[in-house]
């Protein structure tokens, strides 16, 4: 997976490359708008990373041009202006996505994942792991073969963790990831364990690949 | 309104007409004294005239035998010896008159006068009868007058105080009607009076000033809270990756889970002084039909999950169908922190009522067994918040967007339940 990252602030942007480089994601950074209208015309990428607000012009400028040149690159943006304005221009404008600044490294990471998998495979959309199998399509999970039933929140768990393999996930990234547009209301992360423990009961061996760090929160460990 | 106009109108009459008043009940008796003291004068005047003509042309000729006679033609000027000496005695005096069969009052005038050698009292007198009755009719008509002049002066002075006072009341009502959220610029008539002119224009200085004020400060918030989130990212996304390093023990993990509640709870805050400094932006004032109850409905999964951490029961008392102008966002902002709060202050084993009616939305709740001060219920960052607890502008901000679609909100703690109601006007 190749990805392009553009965004002005380095301490950021180091951040986003050191955690999605260990998750086997390649990622090619822009710094502004100039670099990345040159990064873009020469090469083709999976997924881009758009901070909308750059030093040398706006995001939704090379949003247009990704879009004029026809490319088939996905785009995230990413942007510190969470207004619902802003989010349907840049949806209109033909992002895959829009991410509000501050967020969680392995959101983003799930994001790129889901934006790549909707673009390369389409109608045939499956995430394979050992022994079990995610029909992204069907919203339904098969281990070793044998259908199993998952609530939509535990399907949403599965694939939160399976995207985030060996990444230590904090309750309060896996509370806002289940929890979507109503995210910025929550207090309480506790509503997890249930939905963690269920899951792992109905994954049964598989579900060891589940496990708990010290009170901080969970780790999908292969 | 109505109440103020006539005070005003009251407050500058009472003296004015107290003083005509008083002015009238004073110069009818004093104007009645100098007027019957005027002709007093001049019947005296008539009678000095008379006497001069007597001494001058009848005096002269007049013989001692004639006497008798002249006294009996002249009932009004009669001659007797005398040897008194008096001169120019003016005097009044009740007289009989047999004609008009009453005592009338008379002027008299008596002098000793010189006739054919011998001494005379000469008495002189004129009726004052036919003078009383013009006092009368001259009085009368002095206080018609004088009525009809105050009389006159009030309702000229009423409608005069009505129509100056008319800008100043219209100042009035806009001041009481402007809205800082709405801002619109005062539109008064000074009616070319200096002086409302000057009270307009301070005003219009005045409330500029404090949208200004309001400005600045909407934007101040706006602008740092805009400026924190790029630091913030820095700070949450260098956490999660210091979560990510492989050696991390036990006592490092517990240290990296604070920093990322705090950073959480940073970020939050960070959204709500957003939000709560934007309530009254342009992007949110587009409205239109919006469902509570289809907006609870998309949400009580989430609402009730949450709940169910603390084994709250969340109950849907009363569905009525209503539909509100105003904006999805703000309304979904409203009921969020509305049922969030009332989750979070709950008890164990609590429950939470929410009830649609026609025109109100009510959320009781169990929760701490005493009453929130209402004073600082509405106030930033009125309690002390923990942590993992809420932001401290959840109700600041239900307030305001409350005020700015003209609602209502109460607070009432009955029967161990806090509840809160917003009515919709």
């Amino acid at each position: 997976m190749k990805v392009l990252l553009i965004e002005d602030e380095k301490s950021l942007a180091d951040s986003v490359i050191n955690y999605l480089h260990t998750s086997e994601v390649q990622c090619e950074y822009a710094a502004n708008k100039a670099e990345a209208l040159d990064k873009i015309a020469v090469y083709e990428y999976d997924c881009i990373l758009l901070d909308i607000m750059l030093p040398d012009g706006n995001g939704f400028e090379i949003l247009q041009e990704i879009k004029r040149q026809n490319k088939q690159d996905g785009v995230i943006l990413v942007s510190a202006k969470d207004g619902v304005e802003t989010r349907i221009e840049g949806l209109n404008l033909g992002a895959d996505d829009y991410l509000t600044k501050p967020f969680n490294l392995s959101e983003l990471l799930a994001r790129v994942q889901a934006v790549i998998r909707r673009n390369q495979f389409g109608g045939n959309n499956k995430l394979q792991f050992n022994e079990i199998e995610i029909d992204i399509n069907a919203k339904s999970v098969t281990i070793s073969k044998v259908a199993t039933e998952v609530t939509r929140k535990e399907y949403e768990l599965l694939l939160y963790l399976v995207a985030n393999k060996n990444k230590v996930l904090s309750k309060s990234a896996i509370a806002e990831h289940l929890s979507g547009d109503m995210a910025d209301s929550l207090d309480n992360f506790d509503f997890i364990y249930a939905h963690i423990k269920n899951l792992k009961k109905k994954l049964g061996t598989a579900g060891e690949y589940i496990n708990t760090v010290y009170g901080m929160g969970y780790k999908w460990h292969d | 309104m109505a109440r103020l106009k006539q005070k005003l109108l009251r407050k500058s009459l009472r003296p004015f007409l107290l003083f005509s008043f008083l002015l009238l009940l004073l110069a009818t008796p004093i104007f009645y004294f100098s007027l019957q003291e005027l002709y007093r004068h001049e019947t005296d005047e008539i009678l000095e005239i008379d006497l001069e003509e007597f001494i001058k042309i009848t005096a002269p000729i007049l013989k001692q035998e004639d006497i008798a006679n002249w006294n009996r033609f002249n009932p009004n000027v009669q001659l007797t010896q005398s040897d008194k000496n008096i001169k120019n005695h003016f005097f009044t005096k009740i007289i009989y008159n047999p004609l008009a069969d009453e005592d009338e009052p008379f002027r008299l005038l008596q002098t000793n006068v010189s006739i054919d050698g011998q001494n005379y009292l000469f008495v002189d007198r004129q009726n004052l009868v036919e003078n009383k009755d013009l006092f009368v009719w001259v009085i009368l008509l002095f206080v018609f007058l004088f009525a009809a002049f105050i009389v006159g002066l009030y309702f000229i002075n009423r409608r005069l105080t009505k129509h100056l006072w008319q800008p100043f009341n219209d100042t009035l009502e806009q001041i009481e009607s402007f809205n800082i959220n709405e801002q619109n610029a005062l539109n008064v008539n000074d009616n070319g009076i200096e002086e409302f002119a000057r009270l307009n224009h301070t005003i219009a200085k005045w409330l500029n000033r404090n949208a200004d004020i309001y400005n600045t400060q909407k934007e101040f918030i706006e602008n740092a809270a805009h400026e924190l989130q790029t630091p913030l990212a820095v700070f949450k996304a260098k956490v999660e990756n210091l979560m990510q390093l492989e050696n991390n023990n036990e006592a490092q993990y517990k240290l990296l889970n604070e920093l990322n509640l705090a950073s959480d709870k940073l970020s939050k805050l960070n959204k709500n002084l957003l939000l709560y400094a934007r309530v009254d932006n342009q992007q949110y004032s587009v409205k239109e039909g919006v469902s509570i109850l289809n907006l609870i409905n998309d949400r009580i999964d989430f609402y009730k999950e949450q709940a169910a951490v603390k084994l709250v029961d969340i109950v849907l008392s009363e569905e009525t169908k209503i539909t509100l102008p105003a904006n999805p966002f703000m309304v979904e902002t409203l009921l969020n922190n509305l049922i969030m709060n009332s989750i979070r202050h709950n008890v164990e084993n609590g429950k939470i009522e929410i009830a649609i009616k026609e025109n109100e939305l009510i959320i009781s709740n169990s929760g701490p067994d005493k009453p929130l001060l209402e004073s600082d219920l509405y106030k930033r960052f009125s309690n002390n918040q923990s942590l993992t607890k809420g932001t401290g502008l959840g109700l600041a901000i239900v307030k305001r967007i409350v005020d700015f679609n003209n609602w209502k909100i109460n607070y009432q703690f009955l029967k161990g339940l806090h509840t809160f109601s917003v009515h919709f006007s």
